[in-house]
């Protein structure tokens, strides 16, 4: 089975999150977490790693080695992110129906209610019925994705930048210059949002601003414009 | 204010996750759960009653008086299969705090968001076409009049439950509910507050059927709204 990865700094929303994997996803899963504390789980085998990182995109590489060490694929998962019951069930599905396309993954990721592009269940098309838009039915392929739930595989991993915020966007954008795919799967979850960086986004992007300047002026240049 | 959780159940399937939810973000809040005794043996609540599956309307009645009865003034009324953030109790009694303030009419429902819900209720609407301001649209930073929302989440004062309670129904449930309390001169809000809906655990999907089953009791007594809604 495919393992679970989750980074969690401040373990705010950690608990619940544990609920849901407890109740929702199969008891075969390893489950990896880096938090400060000891975590647990009744039935699913726990691997812990005390969280000693300055950045998300640091803990996430950590963890993704860590995994890769005994697995070729695992679902990343924020801490402040809810399962529903059929989540990981779903992702892993589309995974495996992309991958007997012979299409070269990057990463799928879920949709949510908390995120940029479309993965936010705001973006989505057709009819809107009460739980959902048509197009919610539908993987689609995307330039861009925010890792919150998504799956990754260690033949096309790429190490993320050591910053919080546009890590992801770094990583999407190496991906797909390596041919890699990006695709939204029909999963979905509910993402807190901002739990660990903060509602104040000005700020957020500031964070990563010397760093982009100093190590990727292409990238500094299209979400700064200097 | 401390306004209690009640909540009924007939599966509890999603139940350990909003229980853990509760515990976690507003654990001052009591927790007030019926179901049948083998469900809610299983969960954790400062008032366990026991009861067999019957209908929405029942169900909620029973729980939300017991709660009224033990001398509260206002509930929280939630559906078993959702998640609550770390401000969704906060922002949705701050929220009444404000409007009790603001407006002269008597408070009817005051309920939150989520993402399974009739629309502008539902996150995904977007009724003033607005643009996404990173992740949300910026009206749900306010609150909105409205005429009928569902409490998957919301408060209720007694004024209003003492006045109408929910009829003997599932779907329309809340449709009646808020038409009655209308009708009697009470105003309902959308709040800003926020709550992960997981949806259709407990009556499924299948709202051909679930009109069907509403709509005799309705057309006998409500015979005006079922000529609004069912052209009948």
């Amino acid at each position: 089975m495919t393992p679970i990865g989750i980074c969690s700094k401040n373990e705010k929303c950690l608990p619940v999150l544990l609920k849901s994997i407890e109740l929702y996803v199969p008891e075969d899963v390893e489950v990896f977490i880096t938090s400060p504390n000891i975590q647990s789980l009744p039935k699913h085998k726990v691997h812990h790693f005390v969280h000693t990182y300055e950045t998300g995109g640091a803990a996430h590489n950590f963890l993704a080695h860590k995994i890769f060490e005994t697995h070729d694929s695992f679902v990343f998962i924020d801490d402040d992110v809810v399962l529903n019951p059929n989540t990981y069930s779903v992702l892993i599905d589309d995974v495996n129906k992309l991958k007997s396309m012979g299409i070269k993954l990057g990463i799928v990721a879920g949709r949510t209610n908390y995120a940029k592009g479309f993965q936010n269940i705001r973006r989505g098309d057709g009819k809107l019925y009460s739980l959902g838009y048509e197009s919610e039915e539908l993987i689609v392929e995307t330039d861009y994705l925010a890792g919150i739930v998504s799956w990754c595989q260690k033949s096309t991993w790429i190490d993320l930048a050591p910053i919080d915020w546009f890590s992801d966007d770094l990583q999407c954008n190496e991906f797909i210059k390596n041919d890699c795919r990006l695709f939204v799967s029909r999963a979905y979850f509910h993402h807190v949002g901002s739990q660990t960086f903060g509602t104040d986004f000005a700020k957020c992007k500031k964070n990563s601003e010397a760093w982009l300047r100093d190590n990727r002026p292409d990238m500094y240049q299209k979400y700064f414009g200097g | 204010m401390i306004s209690p959780i009640c909540i009924s159940t007939v599966t509890g399937k999603g139940l350990a996750v909003m229980l853990a939810s509760i515990k976690e973000y507003c654990p001052e809040a009591p927790v007030y759960l019926r179901g049948p005794l083998h469900v809610i043996d299983n969960f954790e609540a400062d008032y366990l009653m026991e009861g067999d599956k019957s209908n929405f309307g029942d169900a909620y009645n029973a729980i939300i008086d017991k709660a009224f009865s033990d001398g509260f003034s206002s509930v929280v009324v939630a559906n078993d299969d959702i998640v609550l953030t770390p401000t969704s109790y906060k922002y949705l009694l701050e929220d009444v705090m404000q409007l009790k303030k603001q407006i002269k009419e008597p408070l009817g429902w005051v309920s939150a968001r989520c993402d399974a819900a009739r629309s502008v209720q539902n996150i995904r609407s977007n009724p003033f076409n607005e643009q996404l301001n990173y992740f949300k649209y910026p009206y749900e930073n306010s609150i909105i009049p409205m005429e009928c929302l569902s409490p998957i989440f919301g408060w209720i004062s007694d004024e209003a439950w003492n006045t109408f309670k929910f009829p003997p129904l599932n779907w329309y449930s809340d449709d009646v509910h808020c038409e009655d309390l209308r009708a009697a001169g009470f105003q309902h809000y959308l709040s800003r507050s926020y709550v992960h809906h997981i949806g259709s655990q407990t009556i499924g999907l299948d709202g051909e059927k679930l009109t069907a089953q509403a709509k005799p009791w309705i057309v006998e007594n409500r015979p005006r709204y079922a000529a609004d809604w069912f052209n009948s």
